[in-house]
């Protein structure tokens, strides 16, 4: 059935398409808002994503591959997103707050935002390891394998973010004990 | 991995915490792109490819049934830009062959020429996708009236020193822009198949040109040393490569 609908959706079929990336597009909007942590941006990642799989879907020369290829081409238009987003950047300039309001000290919350603080300093590549491998469930050679990069570099990417995450929450106080790795 | 069990556990609750699911639009804008971009792929790819895309947009609005409104929207909207707008051509060996962008254009109308150098093109962004590199491109007037230009829906990718690495074939029916003071008009450029002498410096650029042999304007590439517009080469060496672009929109 699968396979049918992607050998269709190969030859033209907008129907098979259709049904094909329905099934598929929550799972690359989760991934695509977790990588960028913006709704709009996410949308349009995806978005962009589906119309390069349109194209591109002739190319595509193993049908088991359809869901990784497909994923790798919302992760290239995640890094597209965040290199836009990096150049508006560096022209924002912050100001201070008159009147901070006083921090949550909810532990939970706390660390929640340190999270995102410190998530959002990660680069791309790093925040797609960690949200491919914690959240997608993936390994590093599944990840490699579907970014066509090396393993190690997986690896490398995912310890180095997961250093700089563990830091950003043990930083808070209510952390979590160390166990050797130096904070970045 | 060396992995704190705690700061395991609060990533990836703070990671669940987020949507499972798209917007109810994202298959719906998604899909009104896509007639959108391959009508004007049409003239290249064929009247095959033309004609499935307008079938594609029919039927997945039936499968899809909030996809209905939008992509039927969106399917009337291209008809308005015909399919042999699209552009085809080949790899060639690079010549340096950089045009300024300040040439004089032609008479086209009693509105008024498009000085060339109020019109800033630029490149927004590459994307990659497997076999080709999509670029998106912005044509910006800066000049303080309406004028008009040539449609520059002639592509040319650009190496580093000005050379054609794929260069477009001149469509039959060209059009007129209308731009009026500060408008922006948007157009996607698709390039693929680059069997050429490798390119190991950038940036490499696109370019438009004028009708009659006026010249050309060249974008802005991504970057100063961008190479991300260099698609990978899946053919033979010398094969030539493709360069398709949309009409320009607002």
């Amino acid at each position: 059935m699968y396979r049918d609908l992607l050998d269709e959706a190969q030859h033209g079929s907008g129907e098979a398409f259709g049904m094909l990336v329905a099934g598929s597009v929550d799972r690359c909007y989760a991934i695509a808002y977790r990588i960028l942590r913006d709704a709009e941006r996410a949308h349009d990642s995806v978005q962009e994503a589906l119309v390069g799989a349109w194209i591109d879907l002739p190319s595509l020369r193993d049908p088991a591959r359809f869901e990784a290829w497909l994923t790798r081409l919302v992760v290239n238009a995640c890094y597209t997103e965040a290199r836009r987003e990096r150049r508006w950047q560096t022209k924002l300039r912050l100001l201070p707050v008159e009147n901070p309001v006083s921090p949550d000290t909810t532990g939970a919350v706390a660390d929640r935002d340190e999270l995102e603080r410190a998530f959002g300093r990660l680069t791309v590549e790093q925040r797609t390891v960690v949200v491919l491998h914690y959240f997608g469930g993936q390994s590093s050679e599944e990840i490699a394998s579907m970014l066509r990069i090396p393993a190690g570099t997986v690896r490398s990417r995912l310890h180095h973010a997961m250093r700089q995450l563990r830091a950003a929450v043990e930083s808070d106080g209510r952390a979590v004990p160390k166990r050797g790795d130096r904070s970045a | 991995m060396t992995m704190d069990r705690e700061t395991d556990r609060l990533i990836r609750e703070w990671l669940l915490d987020g949507p499972s699911a798209a917007p109810p639009d994202l298959l719906a804008s998604a899909f009104s792109e896509i007639p959108a971009m391959n009508a004007r792929r049409g003239g290249l790819a064929g009247t095959r490819s033309f004609l499935m895309l307008r079938r594609f947009t029919g039927v997945a609005a039936s499968a899809v049934a909030i996809v209905a409104v939008v992509a039927l929207a969106a399917f009337m909207l291209p008809r308005a830009f015909p399919p042999g707008n699209s552009i085809g051509g080949s790899v060639t060996t690079p010549t340096p062959s950089y045009t300024p962008t300040d040439t004089p254009l032609p008479t086209i109308g009693p509105m008024g020429l498009c000085d060339a150098s109020n019109l800033v093109a630029a490149i927004t962004s590459w994307t990659g996708a497997a076999g080709s590199r999509i670029a998106e491109v912005s044509l910006h007037n800066t000049g303080l009236s309406t004028c008009e230009t040539p449609a520059l829906d002639q592509a040319q990718l650009l190496g580093p020193d000005g050379s054609i690495l794929i260069g477009g074939s001149p469509t039959s029916s060209p059009a007129q822009l209308v731009m009026s003071p500060d408008a922006i008009l948007r157009t996607m450029i698709r390039v693929s198949d680059y069997c050429g002498p490798a390119v190991t410096s950038g940036p490499v650029t696109v370019a438009f040109l004028l009708g009659n042999g006026a010249g050309r304007v060249v974008a802005n590439p991504w970057n100063p040393t961008d190479l991300s517009g260099v698609p990978p080469c899946n053919s033979a060496p010398g094969t030539p490569g493709s360069i398709e672009m949309q009409p320009w929109t607002p």
